[in-house]
């Protein structure tokens, strides 16, 4: 899978909630999500993200159907939901994650708000929900087909980092009906030992996946919000990433990458590098960073012990 | 219409939607829907049905009727992609919870993976991300058979100098945080490469 085909791709949650939190979220929201999986529509959607002074935006077709929403159009389109991504019409391979559980909630967020009103012409619904009083996200959802039809990420200073709203939106997907999923998948089974953190501030670890060049995945979710950690062995010149930007965090350097629906950290720590992918508000994305290995240099003698020995 | 009678013009629809024509029947059938109202109409019945059929909700296989309440050829069939989205759904939520079936899961992965790695054969996708090298073992006794300012400028080139790789492959990261991230219910995705430049 190349890179720049697979470059078009980013993610954004409008609610990823397995909750064990007030019974009143719990159930608007696993209604919700239940609903929202099946959910038949199709339309343009708008993102963008504003993180830092830096702003991305982006804007795709997006048509979603039995679980699985395709992205793009055209010969060349990407098919994506349950664990599975396959760029169809590409000849390269396409991904199958096996989950070992669903994501457990290890953080209270609260529902608030439930307002109707009309968009498109249709019905829907807004909802809020806080973390300890502070908005994080307001969707607005479709009564009938349970798409979200906007969605705003709040920081925990109330300021919107992200923005998600359709352009166009049909209850119909009008020629993803006949599609048959013939990607040969790469599977990604779970590992039975984990060696990046079990825990990176309030998220924790979900899943860990070896990928060759000594590198390990780790999934990590407070339930709302997800990311994943890669861990490569040995160093990596993060400074020479496209559209780097730097980002200070306790007077450590960072370099982060923001994309319309994510943010990409990357950093050096003494053996290791690691980047991070994930849909954080900035505050969160602090602590989790603050959590992890810190950046650093060997220090002198033991760059030199590692150049002569190994 | 002429010589196509309702029941198989019926057949010859299905067959159409499933792509099953050679390019000649096709063609025919698009002569049909062409000029006759009816046709289309009765065309246009048969695709809502198979929409229809498409949409129902999803029902869980019960266990009881899983031989041994495990999955067998349906793993490999899995590991494949052969399955449809309610299957495939199935098939994770039973290896979520059955250790028997993730080991076996585990096995044909494996088995896979030896098969994918022979010479010649596609390896997949991964090989963008490179292999860190390793730094090369030294002798010790160099150090000691060369002058002190020889080795002493060699330790600080050492020490300073940069044996960093310049490249991650970051939208294949990202991509699989995107497949991992779309096993979770309720997200939505869009992609970025249709990005409008900021103001």
């Amino acid at each position: 899978m190349s890179a720049p085909r697979l470059a078009i791709l980013g993610t954004l949650v409008v609610g990823a909630m397995t909750l064990t939190v007030s019974p009143a979220l719990a159930d608007g929201l696993n209604e919700y999500l239940e609903e929202a999986d099946q959910a038949v529509y199709s339309g343009t959607q708008f993102v963008s993200t504003t993180w830092d002074g830096v702003e991305a935006m982006g804007m795709v077709d997006v048509r979603h159907f039995g679980g699985m929403a395709m992205v793009g159009s055209g010969p060349v389109y990407t098919m994506i939901g349950q664990g599975k991504v396959n760029t169809v019409g590409s000849p390269d391979s396409a991904l199958a994650y096996v989950p070992r559980a669903r994501a457990p909630v290890n953080h209270a967020y609260d529902l608030a708000g439930a307002e109707l009103s009309t968009r498109f012409g249709r019905t829907v619904k807004t909802i809020d929900i806080v973390e300890n009083g502070v908005l994080r996200v307001r969707m607005v959802i479709d009564i009938a087909t349970k798409a979200a039809l906007e969605t705003e990420v709040f920081d925990g200073d109330g300021n919107r980092f992200r923005f998600s709203t359709m352009f166009e939106f049909s209850d119909s997907v009008a020629g993803m009906e006949d599609y048959e999923d013939d990607g040969d998948y790469q599977m990604m089974l779970p590992l039975d030992e984990a060696g990046v953190p079990d825990r990176a501030g309030r998220y924790r670890l979900i899943d860990a996946y070896g990928v060759p060049a000594e590198a390990e995945h780790g999934f990590y979710t407070d339930g709302l919000f997800r990311f994943s950690l890669f861990a490569f062995d040995g160093r990596h010149d993060v400074t020479k990433i496209e559209d780097g930007h730097t980002w200070g965090v306790d007077g450590f350097e960072y370099v982060t990458v923001i994309r319309p629906a994510e943010v990409r950290v990357l950093w050096n720590a003494p053996d290791q590098t690691f980047v991070l992918i994930g849909d954080l508000p900035p505050d969160h994305l602090e602590e989790v960073v603050a959590a992890l290995p810190r950046p650093g240099q060997r220090n002198w003698f033991a760059r030199v012990w590692h150049r002569l020995f190994g | 219409m002429a010589g196509v009678n309702p029941l198989g013009r019926e057949e010859l629809f299905s067959a159409f939607l499933d792509g099953e024509l050679t390019t000649e029947e096709a063609e025919f059938v698009n002569e049909i829907l062409g000029g006759d109202e009816e046709a289309m109409e009765e065309f246009r019945g048969i695709q809502q049905v198979r929409k229809a059929l498409r949409m129902l909700p999803d029902l869980e296989i019960p266990g009881w009727l899983l031989p041994d309440g495990h999955l067998g050829d349906q793993l490999s069939s899995y590991l494949d992609g052969e399955l449809s989205a309610a299957e495939q759904r199935t098939v994770s939520d039973h290896v979520i919870s059955c250790a028997d079936c993730r080991a076996e899961l585990h096995d044909l992965d494996r088995a896979r993976i030896a098969v994918r790695s022979l010479p010649g054969v596609e390896t997949g996708q991964f090989d963008q991300i490179p292999v860190i090298p390793k730094p090369r073992r030294r002798r010790a006794v160099a150090v000691g058979s060369i002058g002190i300012a020889a080795a002493v400028a060699v330790i600080l080139g050492l020490a300073f100098g940069s044996q960093q790789q310049p490249t991650i492959s970051l939208d294949d990261l990202t991509t699989q945080h995107i497949a991992r991230a779309s096993a979770e219910p309720g997200f939505a995705v869009f992609p970025a490469g249709f990005e409008i430049p900021a103001p």
